[in-house]
């Protein structure tokens, strides 16, 4: 039998994380009111003129670096033809004939070792406006708030051959993109959009297949689930003695195959030519220079530093960054108070499952290396016990308070006062003889008892192994 | 070069235009003309030519990254012919 390999290259379209749209000074907010965030310049109005926001160029040279491309240091708009209602001017502006980076890398881990994903292109153009198919009234509604928000598309060369590789290539991405503040990357948000050209084979030879694009995919699941499934699909036509043919296909996720949008035959002339309206961009040296002394520390090179420098486990390393407000909160309280272990045990446990039951993200957390490091330090001197740090740590990350205050007003301090704890323990004593006396028998389980009972008069602020020592002095 | 008739009705569709007849004939034979005269334009040896891909000398216009409310939606949402609970409304478009 013939064995078959997946050929993938992707589009990854990013949502770039500026105040204001590429064009035009509307605010780029997510979750507005419909229309809130339009101007006559992003709805396409006759003679607006739109002028560049110098930070998209920034971002798009910094993405350029970071992804090891040649800058293209002469490079300008062109305009997209097609007629659509998501964008009201009719075209778009993108960059065809000069995009402003080319001919780039990115190296990532897998299982098999590192893999290297050339990158073919990426340029800068803008995004069009929302539309929502009202099937009762036989309408189509449209939203222009996302219509001249900044995107970059970053083109791939064919160089994935699975949906691991796939994954492992977009989680690199929006870990650098995030890294870099270009992108948020939130995909659910649709600030990082995907389209997969894919292509089957038989396992040797060196063409490339018929591909077919799948348009538009905007979760991980999906897009593992769309790959398997449109890979199949070529390989049984093949098997079958059939041809793959040049089209583009949306993957229905519900019904889990792709169904065909329209062939090469069907595809849109898009009558690019230079656009005019946007003056051409000249990059000085001194500007990739800058930029490229301002790309921060990656993740991958932080997982190798952390442990290192903290001694703590790779796994360790790998979830405290995981974003870089985690790994920046971690190493900036260890800076203030050396003890990297609890800073990464609270962050890691505590902090993770904060998030999740809060439905935040690390940028959401209140809490500061300050108010950390104060919390790390009262844990460390035996102030607090680890319950109430517990909780107090919960209430700095979703409320911003200091420790300190906090434990004064709440009176969460621990005891460590020896005669106030005496007297309270040979209170306990006489009030349960029965425990004392089945202990002195060798029952050790009465011992916790009364542990337990010393603890509870004292409200739990006892520190729990001076309330063990004095007991079993006194007894 | 000749303009086909399919070619000049595809174009004609791609760009919206609906003509009549005898509009048909006279952009027809308009748009082969200009062709022509392009035609004769690409006698001159270019070779050595810069490509011209933007009129203007200006390089780096930008403008810096700041959100300001324009507040000219009400008069925007009042230009289009159909405006419906904050969206504009266009006939149902399917892909």
């Amino acid at each position: 039998m013939k064995r078959y390999e997946t050929v993938i290259g992707l589009e990854v379209h990013v949502e770039l994380s500026t105040d204001s749209k590429i064009f035009c000074d509307c605010s780029t907010r997510f979750g507005e009111k419909p229309n809130a965030n339009t101007c006559p310049i992003c709805m396409g109005m006759p003679g607006a003129l739109p002028i560049l926001n110098k930070k998209v160029v920034d971002y798009a040279i910094s993405t350029g670096l970071a992804l090891n491309c040649t800058i293209v240091k002469n490079c300008m708009f062109d305009r997209k033809n097609y007629f659509y209602p998501d964008l009201p001017k009719a075209y778009q502006i993108s960059q065809l004939y000069f995009p402003i980076a080319r001919q780039g890398r990115v190296t990532f881990n897998t299982r098999d070792g590192n893999k290297s994903i050339g990158i073919h292109e990426l340029h800068i153009e803008e995004d069009a406006g929302k539309l929502l198919h009202d099937s009762d009234k036989k309408v189509t509604l449209v939203d222009y708030n996302r219509s001249g928000v900044p995107l970059i598309e970053i083109v791939s060369e064919p160089d994935m051959r699975s949906a691991d590789e796939v994954v492992a290539y977009l989680d690199k991405l929006s870990s650098m993109l995030s890294y870099m503040g270009v992108s948020d990357c939130k995909m659910q948000e649709g600030s990082m959009r995907v389209d997969i050209n894919i292509s089957v084979r038989e396992l040797g030879d060196t063409r490339l297949g018929s591909r077919t694009e799948i348009k538009n995919m905007n979760s991980f699941k999906a897009i593992r689930r769309a790959i398997e499934g449109e890979s199949k699909r070529q390989i049984d036509i093949l098997i079958d003695g059939g041809q793959i043919l040049d089209e583009t296909r949306r993957w229905d996720d519900d019904k889990n195959k792709s169904i065909r949008m329209r062939s090469k035959e069907e595809a849109q002339d898009y009558r690019y030519f230079p656009e005019q309206d946007i003056a051409p961009i000249e990059i000085p040296n001194e500007w990739i220079h800058k930029l490229h002394r301002l790309l921060p520390e990656f993740r991958d090179e932080k997982i190798i530093r952390f442990q290192k420098d903290y001694g703590i486990s790779e796994y360790d390393a790998r979830v405290l960054t995981s974003s870089k407000e985690i790994a920046d909160l971690f190493e900036d309280t260890s800076k203030l108070y050396n003890l990297p272990r609890e800073v990464s045990n609270l962050l890691m446990v505590e902090g993770m499952r904060i998030l999740k039951d809060n439905y935040l993200d690390p940028e959401d957390l209140r809490l500061t290396p300050e108010s950390l490091s104060k919390l790390i330090g009262m844990i460390d001197r035996g102030e607090i016990n680890r319950t109430k740090a517990k909780a107090v740590f919960e209430e700095m990350c979703l409320k911003g308070v200091d420790p300190e205050d906090y434990m004064k007003r709440y009176g969460l301090e621990i005891i460590n006062d020896d005669k106030k704890l005496r007297l309270v323990a040979l209170k306990v004593l006489e009030d349960n003889p029965q425990s004392v006396s089945d202990y002195k028998k060798g029952k050790t389980k009465a011992f916790g008892n009364l542990v337990g009972q010393t603890m509870k008069a004292m409200n739990g602020k006892a520190d729990p192994s001076l309330v063990n020592t004095i007991l079993k002095e006194l007894i | 070069m000749k303009i086909t008739k399919e070619r000049f009705n595809n174009i004609a569709d791609m760009v919206k235009l609906s003509l009549i007849k005898e509009e048909e004939t006279k952009l027809n034979k308009d748009l082969n003309q200009l062709l022509d005269f392009i035609e004769t334009m690409n006698e001159i040896d270019t070779d050595d030519v810069v490509p011209m891909d933007y009129v203007h000398s200006l390089r780096n216009v930008y403008r810096e990254d700041i959100a300001t409310d324009l507040s000219t939606k009400e008069e925007e949402h009042a230009n289009a012919p159909d405006f419906m609970d904050g969206y504009y409304v266009v006939p149902r478009i399917l892909e």
